[in-house]
């Protein structure tokens, strides 16, 4: 592509941004023009207070995102990272970020997860391994998307403080696509974090930065990388608060409502739109909370979730618990983005993006998890948990049995766990998951 | 003096077959039982049938299927997929990758331009992608085999079976039906549940194939070759007699 | 009582040489640091849920992996008399034993965690690994109140160059042998809990039975590549079947023969380091996958073997995942691939049967043809 050519897909990239939320204002309206006189409410609506406002924003930013994508490639480099990868560093640089996880989410909720796993399978992934891997891919190879175009990636970036899965994810990428791969590891943490690890992971950062640099020929700025370290943390911040409103009573937000809100802090990390998008929610949120408005008409018992959510049954399952006035008000899920993030330090970016990402809590032993799960009950005044069993997720499920019966235990609750995935319908069974659900809130009445 | 007849064995799981065949290739006879546990009893006396009809008491005998091993009267034991191969060959005459999908197994077979195993694949221990699939949830929609090609093509919709355990689906259709759903719906849903395990099977195996056969007692189902047709967007061709091509494979092993 | 000729052994080595015993589960971790410490090591690589009924049961769900389910059962049901045991960094469900041995009560003794980097070898991740086993010997001073001393681990790290080189001496002069697959893999596999010194004795022997001088043994060449050789009938279905092992890529053996050896210098530390990342490639490390099919090329093509069996155990993300890219780079090389997954049941199953039957068919037919 000449210079020329770059300078148009630049601004057809940049112009992208700035016509989707006008687009989906657009496509609102006439949603409701179509609408109009028939009053349709969704079944269930009853149960649920009035839908957070800045819902339509979510949608706005993210089209914006997945919009401009499609002009991204000759215009920005392109990087497709893990959920976990130390993103901010990136920024700088001009990187448009694909998240293949959270498109494999979006995937999930639209139900194509199971359509797709099918594709990869077929072309040879075998089907017991993680449910995104197995999407993703089979998006790749299908071309079918619920975003539309997803650009190609000049670099793939993945960081192993989620699960080791996503280095054989995206080494497979990488040989599909034939692009470069670079991989983070962040040994687990077993106990205090311990400093030789910390070193390596904040070694390994620093050569990424380069690599980074070098894919998108620019230069390495620490001013910009302070700067971008320092939204980060504030995103990170503003998001923890938006959770916290849960412990008012009753809840201004549901745990799926989390679900469906993450998409930016895992997406557009160290972006100023993050921030202003959970600026505005916190903002709604919190006049919910002086109103006294709950996401639920009826909040009886507040529960806890742990593990990805299952996509797929979002709206059953809340539906479910709220016709018995049951709100999942915390999720470790959710949660672990705003955990870590106060250890960042604009002033030494990498060394503390060291201590960020290799201290997420999935990252760490289950005596710190279930001190976790303690401490999330404990501040959201939670009488039972949901610990979604998720055979796609091995780093985050085993141990649940044992975490399950402890968190019971120690803080006098009522646990149940759920076998389910969070993407693959497959191996989901509805009726019996449901009949098991309900005979735990019937448990609460008793 | 070699002999000219020649019996083929296919002890499967839920049935056990037999085909004698000429030097030529050509079908002498043919048998077929429902299964019985005790493997050596049932194909001692099956075999001694087939010996007395085609009029040769000493017609060699190989094995194949899964009690290929427990077969006393057999010379010779070949594996099901090797015979598959043959047997379907020697029908088709033309290279193309073989769908036999049998009472507890599923074999993908890609045959070389001479009949011979290019590659394969099986399922693995789960049952969702066989024959069982259908026999363990058909009698809760209360419809006969032979309605199935009916009911699959008078469908409007197909109601999406979204488990593939076979446990699982067997509950989910209960409710579907509970909930209404059309019977014919989750008939064409459950054919595509089916088509889409297989199809995951074969997967790579059937792109650039030159022809797409299906054998097995599934095959003789219609409304399955729909399935398999429009999952795979091929055309799929039924192999003549399809459930007795391990058997006819088998005897065809025996020759020289 | 499952391994009871095992935990003879061990005792013994415990009572008359002073060797007490320290359980290590797969895959990958310094053994000769163990030797050094006169520690006898006992891998367990498939241990059965259902031989310790002492065991928790209940504690991980039923879609991980049976080596895991198994060594759990093992850690909380075995007697198996060890000071401790290590749990190296091996997949995220091990990571998750090694925690639930730790923080949650799931081991009688003190579990050590050797975590490898995982990813590509780079100055950054040789520094980790050295500092990683550092902190790995302190530990396991600690449990066994031993000193390492500089010298002993130099003699260690000879014996165990010994060993395994005549481990590869036997595998690769496996056509020349007479002895069956099922009974070179039982002598192979003591090396899980015998002694080295022992087990050089034992492979000298085997190693004298080599003689090139006589035919390759009949039968087709097939190259094996996975995390474990069971069950063990399958040497014999494929003995049957007229098939042999003629080369091994097994994470327990094939796989723990460094690539070659350097001088072991002043700093033993260092070499242990040196020897670890000379190890052959494991999708346990996460280490490029070209890596491996260039080696499984090179194990085919050194035996003469025309199909690469992948085996792996179910639900075993690491070797799953491998699974697709070895297939296009084996087949691309001219190799039949042939999948197959097991559960360190006891018995071949009828289809496990099947696909190696029909595999060695396969590929006898394209020799005859």
């Amino acid at each position: 592509m000449g210079v020329l050519g770059k300078v148009v897909q630049r601004v057809k990239y940049e112009g992208a941004a700035r016509v989707a939320p006008s687009l989906v204002r657009a496509g609102r309206l006439q949603h409701q023009l179509k609408s109009r006189g028939k009053k349709r409410k969704a079944p269930g609506s009853e149960l649920f207070g009035p839908p957070l406002e800045t819902y339509a924003k979510l949608k706005e930013v993210l089209t914006s995102h997945y919009l401009s994508g499609r002009y991204a490639n000759g215009a920005v480099p392109v990087a497709w990272v893990t959920s976990g990868f130390p993103v901010e560093f990136l920024r700088p640089f001009g990187y448009h970020v694909v998240y293949p996880e959270n498109h494999a989410a979006m995937c999930g909720v639209q139900r194509m997860g199971v359509e797709l796993a099918q594709t990869s399978e077929e072309w040879g992934i075998p089907r017991d391994v993680c449910g995104y891997a197995r999407s993703d891919i089979g998006s790749l190879l299908s071309g079918k998307s619920p975003a539309g175009k997803i650009p190609k990636p000049d670099l793939l970036l993945a960081c192993t403080n989620i699960c080791q899965t996503v280095v054989y994810w995206y080494r497979t990428l990488g040989k599909m696509l034939d692009v470069p791969v670079f991989v983070i590891d962040t040994p687990y943490q077993y106990g205090e974090p311990d400093s030789h690890a910390e070193q390596y992971v904040a070694d390994q950062i620093e050569e990424c930065i380069h690599v980074a640099a070098r894919v998108a020929k620019r230069r390495v700025d620490m001013g910009a990388l302070r700067e971008t370290s320092k939204i980060s943390r504030e995103a990170s911040l503003l998001w923890g608060e938006c959770m916290a409103l849960s412990k008012h009573k009753p809840a201004p937000w549901t745990g799926f409502d989390q679900f469906l809100h993450i998409g930016p802090i895992v997406a557009m990390r160290g972006l100023p739109e993050c921030n202003a998008y959970y600026r505005m929610l916190r903002d709604e949120l919190a006049d919910r909370v002086s109103r006294g408005i709950g996401a639920i008409r009826e909040e009886k018992h507040r529960l806890m979730w742990d593990n990805l959510p299952i996509w797929y049954e979002l709206r059953s399952l809340s539906q479910l618990l709220a016709e018995r006035g049951f709100n999942i008000v915390t999720t470790s899920y959710t949660n672990g983005w705003a955990e870590t993030a106060p250890l960042f330090d604009p002033e030494d970016p990498v060394r503390s993006a060291a201590r960020v990402y290799a201290r997420v809590f999935i990252n760490r032993d289950l005596e710190y998890r279930l001190g976790l799960f303690k401490q999330l009950v404990s501040d959201y005044d939670c009488d039972g948990a949901l610990l979604h069993s998720n055979h796609s997720c091995k780093p985050y499920s085993i141990g649940q049995l044992d975490l399950s019966h402890e968190l019971a235990k120690e803080a006098s609750i009522r646990t149940l766990v759920v076998d389910a995935d969070h993407i693959d319908m497959r191996v989901y069974s509805k009726e019996q998951t449901e009949g098991r659900i309900t005979a735990f809130m019937e448990s609460f009445e008793t | 003096m070699s002999p000219t007849v020649r019996i083929g064995i296919d002890v499967g799981s839920t049935t056990t077959k037999l085909v004698a065949i000429d030097e030529t290739g050509a079908v002498l006879a043919k048998s077929l039982e429902p299964g019985n546990p005790r493997i050596r009893d049932q194909s001692s006396r099956m075999i001694a049938a087939m010996r007395a009809k085609v009029g040769d008491a000493h017609a060699p005998v190989v094995a194949t299927g899964y009690g290929r091993k427990l077969v006393p009267d057999a010379s010779k034991v070949v594996t099901e997929i090797s015979c598959h191969a043959r047997g379907a060959f020697h029908c088709m005459k033309q290279p193309g990758v073989l769908i036999d999908v049998g009472g507890q197994d599923t074999k993908v077979i890609r045959l070389g331009a001479g009949g011979d195993v290019d590659d394969f694949a099986m399922n693995d221990k789960c049952a969702a992608g066989t024959g069982r699939f259908l026999e363990v949830i058909l009698p809760r929609l209360n419809v006969e085999w032979n309605e199935l090609a009916q009911l699959f093509a008078r469908a409007t919709e197909t109601v999406t079976i979204s488990s593939t355990c076979t446990v699982f689906a067997e509950s989910e259709v209960i409710s579907l039906i509970a909930n209404g759903q059309s019977v014919e719906g989750i008939v064409r849903g459950l054919h595509t549940a089916l088509a889409d395990r297989v199809s995951a099977l074969a997967g790579r195996m059937l792109a650039g194939a030159p022809a797409v056969y299906l054998s097995g007692g599934v095959a003789n189902n219609p409304a399955m070759v729909a399935a398999l047709s429009a999952k795979t967007r091929r055309e799929v061709t039924v192999v003549p007699e399809p459930q007795y091509v391990g058997a006819l494979g088998a005897a065809l092993s025996g020759r020289g | 009582m499952k391994d009871q000729n095992v935990r003879e052994y061990l005792a013994a080595q415990r009572d008359l040489h002073k060797r007490p015993t320290v359980v290590a589960f797969p895959t990958l971790y310094p053994r000769e640091v163990l030797t050094a410490l006169d520690l006898c090591a006992w891998e367990v690589w498939s241990a059965h849920a259902s031989d310790y009924p002492d065991a928790d049961a209940g504690r991980l769900q039923g879609y991980l992996c049976p080596t895991v389910r198994g060594a759990q059962a093992f850690l909380s049901g075995a007697e198996h008399g060890a000071i401790a045991a290590i749990v190296p960094h091996t997949c995220d469900s091990l990571q998750g034993l090694a925690t639930i041995g730790k923080h949650l009560g799931g081991a009688s003794v003190p579990v050590l965690s050797f975590r490898h980097p995982r990813g590509s070898d780079r100055p950054a991740s040789r520094r980790y690994l050295r500092a990683e086993l550092e902190s790995f010997v302190c530990e396991l001073e600690k449990v066994s109140q031993r000193t390492l001393d500089p010298a002993r681990l130099t003699a260690a790290i000879e014996l165990h160059r010994r060993l395994e080189a005549l481990v590869g001496k036997v595998l690769r002069g496996r056509p020349w042998l007479t002895m069956s697959d099922a009974d070179l893999y039982a002598v192979l596999r003591r090396m899980e809990w015998k002694h080295p010194e022992d087990m050089v004795v034992e492979l000298e022997a085997v190693e004298a039975q080599i003689d090139r001088s006589v035919p390759r043994r009949k039968g087709v060449p097939l190259v094996f590549s996975g995390m474990v050789p069971e069950p063990s009938g399958l040497f014999e279905t494929l003995e049957d079947a007229g098939a042999y092992v003629a080369g091994d890529d097994y994470a327990g053996l094939g796989r723990r023969l460094p690539a070659h050896d350097g001088p072991i210098d002043q700093d033993p530390i260092g070499s242990v380091v040196e020897r670890l990342l000379l190890m052959p490639p494991c999708p346990t490390r996460a280490l490029n996958s070209s890596l491996r099919i260039d080696r499984l090329r090179a194990l085919a093509s050194e035996a003469g073997a025309g199909g690469v069996v992948l085996h792996t155990v179910k639900f075993c993300e690491p070797e799953l995942f491998d699974v697709p890219l070895m297939r296009r780079g084996l087949e691309q090389a001219g190799l039949k691939v042939l999948h197959i997954e097991t559960e360190l049941e006891d018995r071949v199953t009828g289809q496990i049967a099947t696909r190696l039957e029909a595999f060695v068919e396969m590929l006898s037919d394209e020799r005859s043809a």
